[in-house]
């Protein structure tokens, strides 16, 4: 490995590391770097196959590396190479020999021969491109016929004749005075007429040129090209970007220099800016990208400073039709300040410069950045402003929460306070009630024992009156007893046998008549003093 | 006797003191007015001389009763003095 490289390759990563203020192995790994220097690239296609390089490395950083490697600026086709071919120019065949070959020896030739003779030199010619004044116009539906005039000398004149489909392109720099190069084919006609059938006009110097720019200008403003209806609003969010210009022009220089580091994903297409192949290059570029590329964001379109031949392409009118079909949008910033082109005209976006552009797409950036920013600023803002409405909310239901405890509380105390003193008055009145219950039970109480002793004492009383009366008429009772036992006992028949009398009875019976009695019946006799058993001896009537 | 005892009618639980007084009191009327032979008399008497024995029974017992409630009385009211209500 060559060392000597690697140490080259570390020096310049240290320098873009610097001017870009990344970190070395965010722009390049060693590893990167090593591969490189084994694989020894020689051009940026080649960067591709090498582990590490990305296309937006290849497209930053590759034609840098590059030149380290080669020890050369490099003039490589890019990517995008659509036109390969030789750098120079095609020029325009010169007529070295004007004169024909001289037949061989003298010879008459007819008419037809000579023509057809001079026809086949002319064919052999090729295409010719004749500078000169557009003059006698005379178009038809399909074809005209224009003469073409020496710019110095007014003699000097040659027919010319335009089909159909040169026509449609070029009819426009059909002007009188017109200084234009035409580019056509020499023939002669039957009557000998010479004529050139032209296939291509373009407009040359400086005058001639505004002329032709400010014709197709007209004629594209009639097809509606620059209309602002037609145009596409530039998207809001610009990442992806297509790059159309010449990538060694000064054009991309100033446009990377000024788009700063935003990290957009730039895919540079390398056209032709200026000469014969510049228009069909990037017209090429502009079917390509819209093809393999829809992802992108926006073409953008770039061309230095020039002249107004310099900017042909860019005023040409299939440039500005590839602009128009352009399905993504076009910005385009072409040449100085003041310079106008068809294909700024026919852009969805024209600004006046590369750098313009370049600055244009970094202020968008900026500008949303910005506008992210205040955007998050603003939500930070609502935020809190919705946190802050909502802390005051629950304060304030804190506050209403304490408040309202308090009032309950309050009210609570109030109720207990009613509560207790309607108790306090109950009891009074119940403890009141009851006193007087109290007191009516004992005075009813003292009544009823008053009328139990009345009752008693009335009682005790009645008990002794009864007891008087009873003990009263016991005695009364016993007084009468004893007055009928004294009275009773004297007047006992009994009481005559004390004064000698006898009772005499006969079996049982009181005897009072002496002729009941039989002699020898037995009598009893009752004295005061015992009683005498004898029997009746002499009856006496 | 037996032959008395149809002579006598024999009081009846209710006031019978009181009837058997009446009797004895008939008893000595009969005796000292009218003109009564020996062996109706006797009878009389006899009659008379069970009903004083009787009445003076129920009088004493009727005292004795007497008696002892009236004691009761006096005690029960002593002891209702003693322990006033």
């Amino acid at each position: 490995m060559d060392f000597n490289l690697l140490n080259l390759l570390k020096e310049k990563r240290r320098e873009i590391a610097g001017r870009e203020g990344r970190e070395l192995f965010r722009v390049f790994q060693n590893k990167t770097l090593e591969a490189t220097v084994e694989a020894m690239p020689k051009g940026l296609r080649d960067l591709e196959n090498i582990k590490g390089w990305g296309k937006k490395k290849i497209a930053m950083y590759g034609r840098e590396i590059l030149e380290v490697l080669n020890g050369t600026p490099v003039n490589d086709n890019s990517l995008f190479s659509f036109n390969s071919k030789s750098t120079t120019p095609a020029q325009t065949p010169a007529v070295k020999s004007a004169t024909p070959k001289q037949p061989a020896g003298p010879r008459v030739l007819s008419v037809q021969e000579l023509l057809a003779y001079l026809n086949d030199r002319f064919v052999q010619l090729g295409t010719l491109q004749v500078r000169g004044e557009i003059t006698e116009i005379s178009k038809r539906d399909n074809y005209c016929f224009f003469t073409i005039k020496d710019s110095q000398s007014q003699d000097h004149l040659v027919s010319c004749f335009m089909g159909r489909i040169a026509m449609n392109a070029y009819d426009y720099l059909l002007d009188e005075g017109m200084e234009v190069v035409i580019s056509a084919v020499p023939s002669l006609y039957k009557t000998g007429r010479f004529s050139l059938t032209v296939s291509k006009i373009e407009a040359f110097g400086e005058g001639a040129l505004k002329k032709a720019f400010e014709a197709l200008k007209n004629k594209l403003q009639d097809k509606g090209f620059f209309d602002v209806e037609r145009k596409r609003p530039m998207p809001e969010y610009i990442n992806k970007i297509g790059l159309i210009t010449s990538e060694s022009g000064a054009a991309v220089r100033d446009f990377l220099k000024n788009l700063g580091n935003y990290g957009f994903q730039i895919t540079l297409c390398d056209v032709r800016v200026e000469g014969d192949y510049a228009e069909e290059s990037i017209i090429n570029a502009i079917g390509k990208l819209n093809k393999a590329r829809p992802d992108l964001d926006v073409l953008v379109l770039l061309r230095g400073g020039g002249s107004l031949e310099n900017f042909k392409a860019f005023n040409s009118e299939g440039v500005a039709e590839a602009i128009v079909t352009s399905r993504l949008p076009i910005l385009t910033g072409i040449g100085h300040e003041r310079d106008i082109s068809i294909a700024d005209l026919a852009a969805d976006l024209s600004l006046s410069t590369p750098t313009a552009v370049a600055a244009y797409i970094k202020n968008q950036r900026i500008g949303l950045i910005e506008h992210v920013g205040r955007i998050a600023d603003d939500l930070a803002a609502a935020a809190e402003n919705i946190l802050s409405a909502q802390k005051e909310k629950l304060a304030d239901a804190q506050m209403g929460l304490k408040n309202s405890y308090y009032e309950i509380l309050h009210n609570q105390k109030v109720k207990l306070g009613r509560l207790a003193a309607q108790m306090q008055y109950g009891l009074d009145k119940v403890f009141n009630r009851f006193r007087e219950l109290e007191k009516a039970f004992i005075h009813s109480f003292y009544h009823q024992r008053s009328l139990i002793q009345a009752h008693l004492h009335r009682t005790g009383q009645i008990t002794r009156e009864s007891c008087i009366i009873l003990a009263k008429k016991l005695q009364f009772h016993k007084g009468r007893l004893d007055v009928a036992e004294a009275a009773l006992m004297p007047l006992s028949p009994e009481a005559v046998l004390k004064k000698g009398y006898s009772i005499v009875y006969k079996s049982g019976k009181v005897l009072k008549n002496a002729a009941d009695v039989q002699p020898g019946d037995m009598l009893n006799l009752k004295l005061y003093k015992g009683n005498i058993l004898t029997s009746a001896e002499e009856i006496n009537n | 006797m037996n032959r008395h005892a149809t002579h006598i009618t024999m009081p009846t639980e209710k006031n019978k003191l009181q009837t058997a007084l009446k009797q004895l009191e008939t008893i000595v009327d009969d005796l000292s007015n009218k003109d009564v032979d020996v062996e109706s008399g006797l009878e009389k008497f006899r009659s008379g001389v069970d009903l004083i024995k009787y009445c003076r029974t129920e009088l004493n017992k009727a005292e004795n009763e007497f008696q002892k409630l009236k004691t009761e009385l006096e005690t029960e009211e002593t002891l209702q003095d003693e322990n006033p209500v």
